[in-house]
């Protein structure tokens, strides 16, 4: 019964559909296997999908931030476009309790900065804005000797940009705002845009993990950075979860930076442009509801007028009901 | 009274709709349902509106009582009845036409009739308030009405509710409860679409013997041409929110001048034509929210120009005959020849 069952199943996915499609007028007869439809269908609709649409634009729009500003730091040549990932990676990595690190993180050089720099520079750097007492630079005018000793809450260089404040606060500066926010904002716009168009929207549940993978991508590095020798240890995975409930730290680790915290930290942060992005679709939806009403209804109260009621051809030849006594007395 | 709000009509005419645009708002866009659509109803005649499902049959009906969705409204145009500009008028003032001058009659008649209600409470109410009639004397024409579109016992079964009767039954409770008012205009929304064809012939014969009897005229929308050349004495024919073509129903029927009525026409079946493949059109009806440029029926249509991306207007070629298309001639030649 069962075996029947499945070969069934089996049969159906691997079954062929008839379809007629017209090409130039004529009908043609195409027959089509059931499962290579189905995931031709998913894989298409997984790549054209608002999550991934935003991802994608965050990228673009994160490494075109970080270009322009290496070109606007260094000078306008070639050699500047092509070191700009390498640049932020190195100054993100070799941030605050790693500025002394010598461990040669594989994203430090060459074509895999530019895969990581994007996202490093966005996901820490919008934690770090948040974070209170992180994130500073050297080259802030807010800086004073005496935070020497906080180095740790300090990026190991000056950071191009940090120095230029906007609202009289130091985290509001043309860093944070042209390499973080506007990356951000841009992919919000586009994401919205995107999904306005082809009415699909966002799944906050595919976007978080998505988050999830790529903060724990960053943090693993940014924690090699501070422990070369560390490892995950997955055998400690169900032990921690059920036994060493007085001393979970989910997988073994010591370090100073911890992977599994920093992985929480930012995907926590990645919340905040969730955010935009469903305000923007609401804010978005209602201006078009607005326009459209606007347009709709535009004649609707300036059309009505006011003819006395007892002067309509039919009130005065029939006998009046009592509402409509009513109105011919008003 | 407002020189806007009346205007002279030539005597006969009862309803002259002139140029209304009926917009919608939906989340995908404007939907631009009615663009331009002109016709008239004259007293004691019974009107055809034939199209596509989606070409604006109902939305006319709809824009013409002011009882369209909130999301949708006539954005232009005038609907004079009787010398009246139905859309410069209050609300309250809209309620003396509904029901009273101007019926409706849907094409579903359960969700028409309440069903926690008997068919006595339903009509009386009615009745009561637009004929301003005590209950007595409500429920007398209310089973007057019921006799005459042919409910059998109708002193019992006025108590009945509506589950008890059959959907050919509830449709004429319908029309019972809608010329009850004694309306000079009934329009009649597709109103045989949810019966079986039996019931249909019936109650398209209550519809013509009580127009008859009582005088009124009749806007009978339907998709099924075989209805209106049957029912009605002229036609509008619909298509992407336009009228296309108007004219005497034989008229249309023996010499069609649009392609789209042709193409109409020849997608009937025909024991007469003989055996074959049945006619039909090409491509799919027009989305109103992104329409065609010009004329709507353009990209299905055979005859298609660049001229067509302008929109034709409703010419009059003959009396009371009204065509929207630049190639009528050369419509009118090849049909020559085929025939």
């Amino acid at each position: 019964m069962k075996i029947n069952i499945i070969r069934s199943i089996i049969r159906g996915m691997f079954s062929k559909r008839t379809v007629y499609i017209e090409k130039n007028g004529k009908e043609e007869k195409v027959e089509k296997i059931v499962i290579v439809e189905k995931i031709i269908e998913k894989t298409k609709s997984m790549l054209s999908s608002p999550t991934l649409v935003w991802f994608a634009s965050l990228y673009f729009f994160s490494l075109l931030s970080i270009i322009i500003f290496n070109l606007v730091r260094t000078g306008f040549d070639l050699a500047s476009v092509a070191t700009a990932p390498e640049y932020y990676t190195d100054l993100f990595l070799h941030y605050g309790l790693n500025a002394e690190s010598t461990y040669q993180s594989k994203y430090l050089h060459g074509f895999s900065s530019w895969l990581y720099a994007p996202f490093v520079v966005v996901f820490m750097g919008l934690a770090l804005f948040f974070i209170k007492e992180a994130g500073l630079a050297f080259n802030s005018p807010s800086f004073s000797i005496s935070d020497i000793n906080k180095k740790y809450a300090y990026f190991s260089k000056n950071v191009f940009g940090y120095d230029v404040v906007l609202f009289g606060n130091q985290k509001w500066n043309a860093f944070y705002i042209g390499q973080v926010w506007l990356p951000i904002i841009a992919a919000c716009i586009v994401t919205i845009a995107y999904s306005r168009h082809t009415k699909r929207e966002t799944w906050i549940v595919s976007r978080f993990f998505i988050s999830l993978l790529i903060s724990f991508w960053l943090a693993t590095d940014l924690a090699k950075m501070t422990d070369p020798n560390y490892y995950y240890d997955w055998s400690l995975f169900f032990p921690t979860l059920f036994e060493f409930r007085y001393n979970n730290r989910f997988v073994a680790y010591n370090g100073d930076y911890n992977p599994m915290t920093l992985t929480l930290v930012f995907t926590f942060f990645q919340f905040i442009p969730m955010i935009m992005l469903g305000v923007g679709e609401l804010a978005y939806s209602a201006t078009k509801t607005y326009l459209q009403k606007k347009q709709i209804f535009k004649s609707k109260e300036e059309r009505i007028v006011h003819i006395p009621t007892k002067e309509l051809p039919w009130i005065k030849e029939r006998k009046k009901t009592k509402a409509e006594e009513e109105w011919l007395d008003e | 009274m407002s020189s806007e709000t009346t205007h002279p009509t030539h005597e006969d005419v009862l309803l002259d709709v002139r140029d209304i645009y009926t917009y919608f708002r939906t989340e995908s866009g404007v939907v631009k349902a009615l663009d331009g659509v002109s016709f008239d109803i004259r007293n004691n005649e019974a009107v055809g509106i034939v199209g596509e499902s989606g070409c604006g049959k109902s939305v006319t009906a709809k824009s013409i009582l002011r009882i369209l969705p909130k999301n949708g409204e006539v954005v232009a145009g005038e609907v004079y009845y009787r010398g009246v500009n139905l859309l410069n008028l209050t609300e309250p003032q809209m309620r003396t036409v509904r029901g009273k001058e101007i019926a409706l009659l849907f094409q579903d008649p359960l969700s028409s009739l309440n069903p926690v209600l008997s068919i006595r409470e339903q009509m009386v109410d009615v009745i009561s308030l637009h004929r301003g009639v005590d209950e007595e004397e409500a429920a007398e024409i209310a089973v007057k009405m019921m006799k005459a579109v042919g409910i059998p016992e109708a002193e019992q079964r006025i108590d009945d509710y509506p589950h008890q009767y059959s959907g050919g039954m509830r449709q004429r409770i319908l029309i019972a409860r809608a010329l009850a008012l004694e309306p000079r205009l009934l329009i009649a929304d597709e109103p045989t679409t949810a019966l079986d064809v039996t019931i249909q012939a019936q109650v398209l014969d209550i519809i013509q013997r009580m127009r008859k009897e009582l005088g009124l005229s009749l806007m009978l929308i339907t998709h099924n041409l075989g209805v209106v050349a049957e029912n009605t004495d002229r036609i509008h024919v619909f298509y992407g929110g336009r009228v296309v073509e108007s004219g005497p129903t034989r008229d249309i029927f023996k010499d069609p001048h649009h392609p789209y009525t042709i193409a109409l026409l020849e997608s009937i079946p025909s024991f007469v034509k003989g055996k074959g493949r049945l006619a039909t059109i090409p491509g799919s009806v027009p989305q109103l929210i992104n329409p065609p440029s010009g004329c709507r029926f353009h990209p299905r249509c055979k005859y298609m120009t660049e001229e067509c991306k302008k929109r034709p207007p409703l010419e009059k070629i003959g009396k009371d005959r009204y065509v929207a298309c630049f190639h009528v001639d050369k419509v009118l030649a090849d049909r020559k020849k085929s025939s």
